[in-house]
């Protein structure tokens, strides 16, 4: 009779990994629809998008961060959810944005080891930047954004937001997701010790 | 094919699965020989020198109480746990000569087969046929080869009318006989099953048995964790039981029955022979049973001055259902909406335990969910203590606990699970509900790191505290050991005692034999009696 | 066959395209039905992309979808044409606007689900030299979409029977008691599918054979070449149009 000794697996991009990514990258993509679309119907939540769509996200990618194993998670996640915005409707911008920052952040969560909140935190203000890629049309590709948001809204209503729509306050969104994702990191930390740890499943 | 030798085990401490977590009440005997000394970051010992072998053609049953280390063997059989990967394991494990514990899970997957308990979870693909195919696609056989094996087991396990069907579209019944089609075509030569039939009305687990029957002549090595024996009973070689991770006994069937029904229930163990003949309680006994229960001491239950002498409300009581039907929606596809339930009259006592039982599909979560006033589109009639309660007024009065109770626990703690559903109750009374329902140790713990049987109960104790006069239970047993199944028996008694209407929908013989007053059977949504 | 809205689906196309080729022309129909114009050039364009997207609705007996898409896009244009942004018909002509430009969209949408089951969108995207490392998580969001949407609707039938209401007033208890729910059970479906699909041999490093159908024939290039020149139909419309 042998005695195997206790070793800690060595991260790896493994089977089990993928599926936990897949099953995160849709809880993920579930709740930016849903808070999406809030936006679509309440016309003041549009404003606020910015914050409050990082925010809730933050929630499940703080507990996808916590069962993260290996490096190369996050970057699928981030990957596969820019393919389904763009998939649904949303400018390739998201994409081309996606596919830049989820490795990035993936790399600052690792540094910390997918394990100190503080670069958690940051990896995901880097990861949520890739929703600016939903409104950067409004202030560098304008043409094509008027002719999608047009397909929503009616022709004043382009006017209106052209408008106000100056470039500092493409700065003061990139603003507000940072401030959101920090807040959703926040929520998702508290969340986690309030119901993940205690259940077990963090 | 499957032998196991000395085999002891536990789990690195983050990373003990829910199924094997072992249960408080019978916690792990420490101090095996070679993994005494607690290591840091190690679990509790939850295998203790197991040894077993499964020949070819022999069924090999393990049970147990919950938490006795029965999952843990078959994940270690099929490699989902091995050696230095969540845990530490000694003595040696093989499967057709190969360690589960060193060689990829992918690669063991080819020799041992594996079915699980949730037929919902274990689907990858979204339609029948991709599912028939995935795990001979997995193992890169040739794609003649892989429609060979399909269309044969199409054949064998009667599929042809839904194999062009979603997966989201089938019972669950269906769905297991498609995953049991499913691991049959990978021809492994072993086969590993955890609590198959736990989600499975009587005919389909008999149709289950034939299956497993149908392996066992074809020479495969079985290997079955279960609670439900009956329908093993006649086709295992051995059965054995676990307690706390050891080996206590190691019997044949007709040793296991010559144990006698009241041996084996002091063992932990559901009965052997036929589940719907119960020779321990006679149907007086069962109307008895709620008796024990406080409130209600004095009087036979089923006279009705019980209910006035029980301080209870002294109104006319109980429910009265009138022409009560429900047609399914029209869907694409389907030309006619199809009637799923069709009720002429049905009326329970106040304080009454009614069993609805009847065959998967029947039509029972849709009666209870038009009860609850969860489910929109139902006709007919139901009066509460005489009075006409509409939809909107069952949503209020009827407590649902539903089949699936993880979607029911909202609260961050067991008490805040009960003062979530009452928020007028003292902490006197949430004591007391808490040891009414043997919770009133876990008050504090997260309510899903609870054990099913726990989970269960709780969702039980929050429907009490509720204080609602109706409610309505769907498959409050499925998957729990005889232990855990009378403790939530004994929870229902309970709520009937405390003058609650109680309809519980099962397929658990002995929970209606433990609990119920009255039996109603529904057929094709027609009630049969 | 019919044409379902959800994720199911419901049986061997009639007429069979390979993956590739109906998310080419998914990816036209989405640029074009999104932002081509309902007048001028730009308008041919878009009847052309809705046209494609009828004739194959059409070919799968779909007959509801594939009128709607061509009714959409039909008062789309009328209601450019004759209804004037202002007053109450602002928000006529702003809600029929919306509509003409995301029906043949969704319609396209409901077309390539319900004729490509997931193994076919796999063994596509493998043939594209997708690496396992995508293709296996992209299959497990496809399985767990429809999954999700059972369980968040089992979870609210258990707020509405418990008398737990959620408001817009409330987003902390929405929170709790929808998404952490809802997160528990995705982390332990995720669970037992990993279990269930490493025991049936799954493995990242092992090459599969599948059964699922790909390759293109007559039928796929005619397809492509079509959504190919709808595209470059509709750059060019936007190049003639100040």
């Amino acid at each position: 009779m042998e005695s195997e000794k206790p070793t800690l697996d060595k991260p790896r991009l493994d089977t089990r990994a993928l599926i936990q990514t897949g099953v995160f990258t849709a809880l993920y993509v579930v709740v930016l629809a849903v808070f999406g679309q809030l936006g679509a119907l309440v016309p003041i939540l549009q404003v606020l998008g910015p914050f409050y769509i990082p925010l809730v996200c933050g929630v499940p990618f703080m507990l996808f961060v916590a069962r993260v194993k290996a490096f190369g998670q996050i970057t699928i996640m981030g990957v596969l959810a820019g393919v389904l915005v763009f998939l649904t409707g949303q400018s390739w911008v998201v994409l081309v944005l996606a596919v830049v920052l989820a490795p990035a952040a993936d790399l600052i969560a690792k540094t910390g080891g997918y394990k100190s909140f503080v670069r958690t935190a940051a990896a995901y203000v880097v990861f949520s930047e890739m929703l600016i890629g939903m409104v950067v049309p409004l202030f560098f590709l304008r043409e094509e954004f008027i002719e999608r948001i047009a397909a929503r809204h009616d022709a004043s209503w382009v006017d209106s937001l052209v408008n106000l729509t100056p470039p500092w306050v493409f700065w003061a969104m990139i603003g507000m997701i940072a401030v959101g994702a920090v807040a959703g990191a926040l929520l998702g930390r508290s969340l986690t010790v309030k119901h993940f740890r205690p259940a077990g499943l963090a | 094919m499957i032998e196991l030798a000395n085999v002891s085990f536990r789990y690195g401490s983050s990373v003990v699965p829910d199924a094997a977590r072992p249960d408080p009440a019978n916690p792990s005997v420490d101090g095996a020989a070679g993994l005494a000394g607690d290591s840091p970051g190690l679990g509790p010992l939850v295998l203790d020198h197991v040894s077993l072998a499964v020949g070819a053609g022999e069924v090999v049953v393990l049970c147990g109480a919950s938490g006795c280390g029965k999952t843990t063997v078959t994940r270690l059989v099929n490699g989902l746990i091995g050696t230095g990967r969540q845990g530490v394991r000694e003595g040696a494990v093989r499967v057709d000569g190969l360690d589960p514990g060193v060689e990829p899970t992918a690669r063991i997957a080819r020799h041992a087969g594996s079915v699980f308990q949730d037929p919902r979870t274990q689907f990858f693909t979204t339609d029948v046929a991709s599912e028939l195919a995935f795990g001979c696609e997995n193992f890169a056989l040739p794609p003649a080869e892989i429609r060979r094996r399909v269309s044969g087991v199409t054949e064998d396990w009667e599929l042809e009318g839904i194999l062009g069907r979603s997966v989201f579209a089938l019972s669950g019944g269906q769905k297991q006989r498609v995953i049991c089609a499913a691991v049959d075509a990978m021809d492994t030569r072993a086969l590993v099953l955890d609590e198959p039939s736990a989600n499975l009305d009587a005919p389909a687990t008999a149709q289950l048995a034939d299956l497993i029957r149908r392996w066992q002549e074809q020479g495969k090595a079985i290997l079955i964790a279960e609670h439900r024996l009956a329908y093993l009973a006649p086709l295992a070689d051995r059965f054995i039981r676990l307690e706390a991770g050891r080996v206590t006994h190691r019997l044949t069937a007709t040793r296991l029955r010559a144990l006698g029904p009241a041996k084996l229930a002091d063992l932990g163990l559901r009965p052997v022979d036929g589940e719907a003949t119960e020779p321990d309680i006679a149907p007086a006994a069962r109307l008895a049973a709620p008796a024990d229960a406080p409130g209600c001491q004095d009087a036979d239950p089923e006279d009705a001055g019980c209910q006035g002498a029980g301080g209870r409300d002294a109104g006319l009581g109980g429910i009265e259902l009138r022409n009560v039907s429900y047609w399914r929606p029209h869907r694409a596809g389907r030309k006619y909406g199809r009637q799923v339930i069709g009720i002429g009259q049905l009326d329970l006592r106040q304080g009454q335990i009614a069993a609805l039982t009847g065959p998967n599909g029947a039509g029972k979560t849709t009666l209870l969910r038009l009860i609850a006033g969860v489910a929109p589109g139902g006709r007919g009639e139901m009066r509460v203590n005489g009075q006409l309660w509409r939809r909107r007024r069952r949503l209020l009065g009827v407590a649902l606990v539903g089949q699936d109770v993880n979607q029911q626990l909202f609260a961050d703690t067991v008490r805040g699970e009960l003062t979530l559903a009452n928020r007028r109750l003292s902490d006197l009374e949430v004591d007391a509900i808490l040891g009414s329902f043997g919770l009133a140790d876990l008050g504090s713990r997260h309510p899903l790191a609870l054990s099913a049987g726990e989970r269960q109960r709780l969702a039980i104790a929050a429907a009490f505290a509720q204080d609602r006069p109706v409610v309505a239970l769907d498959e409050p047993t499925s998957g729990l050991d005889l232990g855990h199944m009378r403790q939530v028996a004994a929870g229902i008694r309970q709520l009937g005692a405390a003058g609650r209407t109680v309809l519980v929908a099962t397929h658990d013989q002995e929970l209606v034999a433990a609990c119920a007053e009255r039996v109603i059977t529904l057929q094709d949504g027609l009630l049969t009696s | 066959m019919p044409v379902s809205p959800g994720l199911a689906y419901t049986g061997q196309p009639n007429l069979w395209l390979d993956p590739r080729a109906k998310l080419a022309l998914f990816i036209v129909v989405n640029i074009v039905g999104l932002a081509a114009p309902f007048s001028g050039p730009g308008a041919v364009v878009r009847i052309a992309a809705t046209a494609l997207v009828a004739v194959l609705l059409a070919g799968e007996q779909a007959w509801w979808m594939a009128a709607s898409a061509v009714a959409a896009t039909a008062c789309g244009m009328a209601g450019y044409a004759w209804l004037q942004p202002t007053g109450w018909t602002l928000v006529a002509s702003g809600l029929i606007n919306l509509l003409a430009r995301f029906w043949p969209v969704i319609a396209m949408g409901c077309y390539v689900l319900s004729t490509t089951t997931v193994s076919e969108f796999i063994a596509a995207l493998r043939r594209m030299r997708v690496p396992t490392a995508f293709t296996i998580p992209f299959a497990v969001v496809m399985r767990f979409l429809p999954t999700l949407a059972q369980e968040s609707a089992g979870i609210s039938e258990a707020l509405r029977s418990r008398g737990l209401r959620l408001g817009v007033a409330r987003p902390g208890a929405w929170l709790e008691y929808r998404l952490v729910p809802l997160a528990m059970r995705a982390v332990a479906i995720g669970d037992e599918l990993t279990a269930a699909a490493l025991t049936r041999g799954l493995d990242r490093d092992t090459e599969r054979t599948s059964l699922a159908r790909v390759g293109f024939g007559e039928l796929d290039w005619a397809v492509v070449a079509a959504a190919v020149a709808v595209f470059i139909a509709w750059l060019a419309a936007r190049l003639i149009t100040p």
